[in-house]
């Protein structure tokens, strides 16, 4: 979902390299290197980086910013784990829409034929 | 509270204290203090030996014992483990054994919303720096045995809710209080109110969301 929504939002498929970590950069978004840092530390469950993360992010968005991208981390940490237990599939609409960018950044291989078959 | 903890609004502290107690009430197929066990069980997992010592997820094969405070059957364990420290490695499979093992496909939509839900929480918790809080003292009473029929093959594991604008939305639906408890707690993270609002702007929302997804190898 997320993936799919970003392209939507920002319409820079080529920046989405820097989301699935092939290569660095902030994707076009403000501050976005350091956002991806904090995502990875919180995902990761990483609390010491996190703490660090966190002062830096006071300075550079504010402490109302840096808490809300720790809430949506926290909220995508939960999702992603409800997506993967129910083995919920695509949409089809999207996934028809996505087949090329899907394989031009790699997800496809975050579903092996096994997650399917029995 | 750590001395760099962030301050955190009011309505977010409410939305995930209501997920605590909702959990520790009765639920459909799980009673209270089973239910705050499948809390406990997800809080033990990232430091299960069982779950660091594996290689492949495969309930069938299990020849140790995850942590466990011995409240729950293993089976239910295995499920709130593998989905915490491994849920980008769950298979067709593994799921099957799963529920072959005795696990009731109901009483499994329940796990996933009570681990993911819990997850959400504690994350939050201490990404800003604060203690994982104290869970609240179970209330009596025995499930409710909820089951929804209005649900439908979809290609998933499970059945889907018949309605619904994207399958995640779609995927609790099989016990309707678990997809409630869920989203009432997902919702303080995202666009799923015409009120959200976050101190960032969509593109940067967009951005922390699917990095998460893509550190969780989330396919979907």
């Amino acid at each position: 979902m997320a993936l799919r929504e970003s392209v939507k939002a920002s319409d820079r498929e080529g920046e989405l390299d820097v989301v699935t970590g092939r290569r660095d950069g902030d994707a076009g978004v403000p501050h976005g290197a350091f956002l991806i840092d904090l995502a990875n530390a919180v995902a990761g469950w990483h609390w010491d980086e996190a703490a660090a993360l966190r002062q830096r992010g006071i300075d550079l968005i504010g402490p109302e910013a840096t808490k809300d991208a720790i809430l949506v981390a926290a909220g995508f940490n939960g999702i992603t784990r409800v997506a993967d237990a129910i083995g919920i599939r695509l949409d089809a609409r999207t996934a028809n829409a996505s087949v090329g960018l899907r394989a031009k950044i790699g997800i496809d291989a975050f579903a092996p034929a096994e997650k399917w078959t029995a | 509270m750590t001395a760099t903890a962030l301050p955190v609004d009011r309505r977010t502290s409410a939305a995930h204290a209501a997920t605590l107690e909702a959990i520790a009430a009765p639920g459909a197929w799980w009673n209270g203090p089973d239910r705050l066990a499948i809390v406990r069980a997800a809080r033990t997992a990232p430091t299960c030996s069982y779950c660091a010592d594996r290689d492949e997820l495969s309930p069938a094969a299990i020849d140790g014992e995850h942590d466990n405070d011995g409240v729950l059957p293993p089976i239910a364990v295995e499920a709130i483990h593998a989905i915490r420290n491994d849920s980008g490695r769950l298979t067709r499979r593994w799921f099957d054994d799963v529920i072959d093992l005795g696990l009731l496909p109901e009483a499994y939509v329940e796990i996933v919303a009570i681990t993911a839900s819990s997850v959400i929480v504690d994350t939050f918790a201490q990404g800003v720096g604060l203690d994982m809080p104290e869970l609240p003292e179970p209330v009596n009473g025995a499930p409710t045995l909820e089951r929804s029929d209005d649900v439908e093959d979809a290609g998933a594991w499970l059945p889907l809710a018949r309605e619904g604008r994207a399958n995640i939305l779609r995927s609790l639906a099989l016990v309707p209080s678990a997809l409630r408890l869920f989203f009432g707690t997902f919702g303080r993270s995202y666009y799923m109110a015409p009120d959200s609002r976050f101190a960032l702007d969509r593109a940067q929302v967009e951005l922390v969301a699917a990095r998460v997804s893509a550190v969780n190898e989330c396919f979907y």
